[in-house]
C-alpha cells in the first residue's frame, strides 16, 4: 500500500478512529490490528512469519535476560545469539548480494567453477526489515546493558515493533526514546490532529508535486548516458540529489504526520541538510536516525573494545613521532569512522554502489577533511580569504552540497563501473545545453518544467524560513493568524490536487527508501 | 567522594578534553553547551572520564547520559 494512495488515506483515516474510540490505556490494541492490516497487505505468509520470528526471538531473549542482577555467560549467550540471529536474517534477506560477491572470489574448485548469481528473496522479505531489524537488536542490547527494562506483554511489544508508519522508511526509532511514546495512548488534541495533517499535507506535495517530476529527467538522464553527457549529467546528479531530499523527507513527513496525528511524536529524520557548511555536519542532519544508531551500536562499541585501546595506545607510542602527536591519538577514530561509514553504505545494500557511493567515500571526504583542515586553514590565511562571511559560507554549502550528490551519484547508477562511466562524461564540454532548450526535451514539457521550479522555489523558502526562525514549518503556521494559515493550507491543497503527479495511467515511482 | 569532588576533577577532564582554560560544568550542562563537544568528542570525553575516575561504563550507559548531572549520578554510584 503506498503512502500517497487514496487506500493508505482510508487506512490511516480509518486507524485513527478506532485508535481514539479505545480507551487510552489500550490504544496499542487498534495500533497492533492496524499494524497487522499493513504488514498482511504488504507481505506474503513466508515474510509475515520472518518478521513475527524476529519480534518474538527479540522480545524472548529480553524477557530472558530481565530481572538477571549479574550478567551470565548465559546472559551473553542469548544476548549475542539473538543479535547474530536478527543480523543475520537481515544481511541474508537484504545484503546477500555481496556475501554472492565475496563467495565469487573464492576460487574456482571451491566454488565448482560457474559464478554464483544472488538469490531471489524478495518473496519472503518483510516490508521495512532493516528499519524494524535495527529497532530489535538495540532493544535487546539496552536490556542486556540494563539500561531499559523488558517489556512483558508480547501485544504491547509487538504493536511497537510493527509500528505501520514505521514499515516504509523509517525512522529508525530507538526503544528509550519511542516505546512509551508509541504504546501509551494519547488523548485527541486538535493541535496534534492539525499540526499531523499539514505534515502529511507537506509530504505529497514534496512527493507528488516535486520529486515525480524530477524523476522524469534524472530517469532519462541515466538511461542514456551515452547520449546525456557534460553538463546533462552533472544536472542529472545535482537533480537526484533533490529529488531523494523530496523523496524520502516526503515519505518521512506522511509517517511522521499521521503518528503525530496519534499524538506520536517520533523522532526527526532531517533537519534543513541543505543548510550544512561540511559533509560532516550534512550527515548529522540527513538520515539523522541510522547515523545515531551506528554511533551508539556500532562506532562506540568499537571504540570501546580493547583492542581498539591497544590500536591506540600503539599508534600514539609508534606512529605519534612519524605522523605527529594530533594525528596519531586520532587514527583509530579515523579507521573506527570508516568501519561505520562501511556499515552506513552496506545497510543500504549489499553492492559496491552503495558501500563506497554513500559509505567509503563520504567517509574518506570527512576524514581527508579533519586531516588536512590545519592546511586549509592555512592556506585560507595566505590567501586573505575571509571565512567568516556569507560569500564563504554559501560557497561552503555548494561544495557540501556537490561532495553529497557525487556520492549519491553512484547509489543511482546501476552498478560501480556505471557511476565511474557516468563521472568521466562530466567532462564533456556541453554548457550551452543550459540555454538552447535542449532541457525541455528531457521528459518534462515547457509548463511542467515552470511548475517544477515554482514548487522548489517554496521548498527553498519553507527551508529559509524555518533556519531563520529557527522551528518546524507548521509551528511556525501554527503562530500565524487564523486566514492567513487557512489561505496557505487550503492554497497548498489545490496546488497539490492540480499540480501532482498521480492517477490513472501515471507510473508512480516507489519510494526510493521503501526498497531498503 | 562528595558531588563538589566529582565536579573539581571533571572541570580539569573537560579543560583537557575541550581544550577550554577555566571551563566549569554543572548538572544542567548538555552537549550543546560546550564548544567542541560532538558525537566523536564524546567518546573521548568518556574515555578521559573513565581514566581520571578508575572506571567503565557500558555502552548503554555512555549512551544515555543526557547532561553531566547524569554522569556524575552514575560516577557517584560507581565510586
Amino acid at each position: 500500500m503506498s503512502l500517497t494512495s487514496v487506500d493508505f488515506l482510508i487506512f490511516a483515516a480509518a486507524s485513527l478512529v478506532l485508535y481514539y474510540l479505545f480507551p487510552i490505556r489500550y490504544r496499542f490494541v487498534p495500533l497492533l490490528a492496524a499494524d497487522l492490516f499493513f504488514i498482511v497487505r504488504a507481505d506474503s505468509l513466508p515474510a509475515v512469519s520472518v518478521m513475527l520470528f524476529m519480534i518474538v526471538l527479540s522480545w524472548g531473549a529480553a524477557l530472558y535476560l530481565n530481572g538477571h542482577e549479574e550478567r551470565t555467560g548465559a546472559d551473553r549467550v542469548v544476548t549475542f545469539g539473538s543479535v547474530i540471529c536478527l543480523t543475520g536474517i537481515l544481511f541474508a534477506l537484504k545484503e546477500n548480494r555481496f556475501f554472492v560477491w565475496l563467495l565469487n572470489l573464492l576460487p574456482d574448485r571451491l566454488t565448482g567453477g560457474a559464478p554464483l548469481t544472488a538469490p531471489v528473496l524478495s518473496g519472503v522479505t518483510p516490508l521495512g526489515i532493516s528499519y524494524f531489524a535495527l529497532v530489535l537488536i538495540s532493544y535487546v542490547l539496552e536490556v542486556y546493558w540494563k539500561t531499559e527494562r523488558a517489556e512483558k506483554n508480547p501485544l504491547r511489544f509487538a504493536a511497537f515493533a510493527g509500528f505501520f508508519p514505521l514499515l516504509t522508511s523509517g525512522p529508525i526509532v530507538k526503544y528509550n526514546d519511542s516505546y512509551r511514546e508509541i504504546t501509551e495512548g494519547h488523548a485527541i488534541s486538535y493541535r496534534n490532529i492539525t499540526a499531523g495533517a499539514q505534515r502529511v499535507l507537506w509530504g505529497f506535495f514534496k512527493k507528488l508535486v516535486i520529486s515525480e517530476r524530477l524523476a522524469v529527467i534524472v530517469n532519462t538522464v541515466y538511461a542514456e548516458p551515452d547520449v546525456y553527457r557534460g553538463t546533462y549529467a552533472v544536472l542529472a546528479v545535482f537533480l537526484f540529489t533533490l529529488q531523494l531530499y523530496t523523496d524520502f523527507s516526503g515519505c518521512i513527513d506522511i509517517c511522521l504526520g499521521v503518528s503525530r496525528m496519534m499524538g506520536i511524536t517520533l523522532p526527526e529524520n532531517f533537519s534543513l541538510p541543505f543548510m550544512s557548511l561540511t559533509l560532516e555536519e550534512f550527515w548529522r542532519r540527513w538520515h539523522i536516525t541510522l547515523g545515531a544508531w551506528l554511533r551508539q551500536y556500532i562506532l562506540y562499541p568499537v571504540l570501546k573494545t580493547d583492542l581498539w585501546r591497544r590500536f591506540g595506545k600503539f599508534s600514539r607510542d609508534r606512529l605519534g613521532k612519524r605522523t605527529g602527536a594530533d594525528f596519531a591519538k586520532k587514527l583509530p577514530m579515523y579507521c573506527a569512522l570508516m568501519i561505520s561509514w562501511f556499515m552506513v553504505g552496506f545497510w543500504h545494500g549489499g553492492e559496491w554502489k552503495y558501500i563506497f557511493g554513500v559509505g567509503l567515500l563520504q567517509g574518506g571526504i570527512i576524514v581527508a577533511g579533519q586531516i588536512l583542515s590545519p592546511v586549509f586553514v592555512r592556506c585560507a590565511g595566505l590567501l586573505r580569504i575571509n571565512r567568516d562571511c556569507d560569500s564563504y559560507r554559501l560557497f561552503c554549502r555548494i561544495r557540501t552540497f556537490a561532495f553529497f550528490s557525487l556520492g549519491l551519484s553512484m547509489f543511482r547508477a546501476q552498478d560501480l563501473h556505471s557511476g565511474f562511466v557516468l563521472w568521466k562524461s562530466f567532462f564533456t564540454y556541453n554548457p550551452w545545453v543550459l540555454f538552447d532548450g535542449s532541457l525541455y526535451e528531457l521528459g518534462l514539457s515547457v509548463t511542467e518544467i515552470h511548475i517544477l521550479i515554482l514548487a522548489l522555489a517554496i521548498l527553498a523558502a519553507a527551508g529559509l524560513l524555518c533556519a531563520h526562525r529557527e522551528m518546524s514549518l507548521t509551528d511556525w503556521l501554527s503562530g500565524q493568524n487564523p486566514p492567513l494559515r487557512w489561505i496557505l493550507i487550503i492554497g497548498l491543497l489545490f496546488f497539490v490536487i492540480v499540480y501532482g503527479c498521480y492517477g490513472p495511467g501515471f507510473d508512480m515511482q516507489s519510494f526510493i527508501y521503501a526498497n531498503f | 567522594m562528595t558531588r563538589e569532588e566529582v565536579y573539581e576533577r571533571l572541570n580539569g577532564v573537560f579543560e583537557r578534553v575541550f581544550d577550554i582554560d577555566g571551563i566549569r560544568v554543572s548538572d544542567a550542562t548538555t552537549a550543546a553547551d560546550v564548544k567542541g563537544w560532538d558525537s566523536m568528542e564524546h567518546i573521548n570525553l568518556i574515555f578521559a572520564v573513565e581514566n581520571e575516575f578508575g572506571l567503565k561504563f557500558n555502552i548503554g550507559e555512555v549512551n544515555k547520559f543526557k547532561n553531566v548531572g547524569e554522569m556524575v549520578d552514575m560516577i557517584l554510584e560507581r565510586t
